[in-house]
């Protein structure tokens, strides 16, 4: 999120996120870290 | 993002290139992450868009959110799509701008971008076009852009800070920003920020 504002973007808007990786052979190493697929939303002035 | 120390630049491309091109040629296996038809339907992509695609578009389809769930796309505007793929959120969009808008899809994989390519002139979708390229240097003039999308692509990129420069530079003042990505709510080790298999999974 931080990168997002820092190229001058506006309105960072964390919409949702959800588990994406559940029931994939990557769902150990995907929640090791709460891996979350998200939906950001941003504008830019 | 995700994951903040790199593997090499070129190390962590040609790996991401490689799998990627599994993904694409070879869409029937198994991979570390859902993907294709499944997959849409876990990301609760309405099936109506589904509907209008052949199956080449969607088998390969490897995102990890629906990015038009963030907004709408009108007839006629322009639309980037950062990281391709098979084109499948690419040819979406097609079909929203319609024949008087214009879709650029930018792909670093030649096997997606080949496919995707191949696709779009099934479909007759004159108003999109694939490009190669990488997020951090997007080959797309300045504010020329209303609407960016990328779908599970950014994480992937060594230099976050460069691709969002890269999407503020392309949008048009007031252009919009749908990106569904990765996101992690743990620390991540930097000797696993360092696994090139972990990236690309």
């Amino acid at each position: 999120m931080d990168a997002i504002k820092s190229s001058g973007l506006a309105d960072v808007e964390l919409v949702s996120a959800k588990d994406v990786f559940l029931g994939s052979e990557g769902e150990v190493n995907a929640h090791s870290f709460e891996t979350m697929g998200a939906k950001i939303r941003a504008r830019k002035p | 993002m995700a994951i903040q120390v790199a593997p090499e630049i070129e190390t962590l491309r040609k790996e991401i290139q490689k799998k990627y091109t599994e993904v694409a040629s070879n869409p029937e296996l198994t991979f570390h992450f859902h993907h294709g038809l499944p997959l849409a339907k876990i990301l609760e992509y309405p099936e109506e868009l589904m509907a209008e695609l052949p199956p080449e578009a969607v088998e390969s389809f490897a995102g990890v959110g629906n990015p038009f769930s963030l907004g709408e796309i009108a007839p006629g505007e322009t639309v980037l799509d950062i990281g391709s793929g098979s084109g499948f959120d690419s040819m979406i969009a097609a079909k929203m701008v319609g024949p008087t808008g214009k879709v650029i899809g930018v792909d670093m994989t030649d096997a997606m971008l080949e496919k995707s390519r191949k696709t779009a002139k099934t479909l007759g979708l004159t108003q999109l076009e694939f490009k190669k390229g990488y997020a951090e240097e997007l080959p797309v003039p300045d504010r020329s852009v209303d609407v960016v999308i990328s779908n599970g692509v950014i994480n992937l990129t060594p230099d976050k800070s460069a691709s969002f420069n890269e999407v503020f530079r392309v949008l048009k003042p007031g252009g919009r920003l749908y990106l569904a990505d990765i996101v992690v709510y743990k620390p991540v080790p930097d000797a696993v920020k360092e696994d090139v298999d972990l990236w690309t999974a």
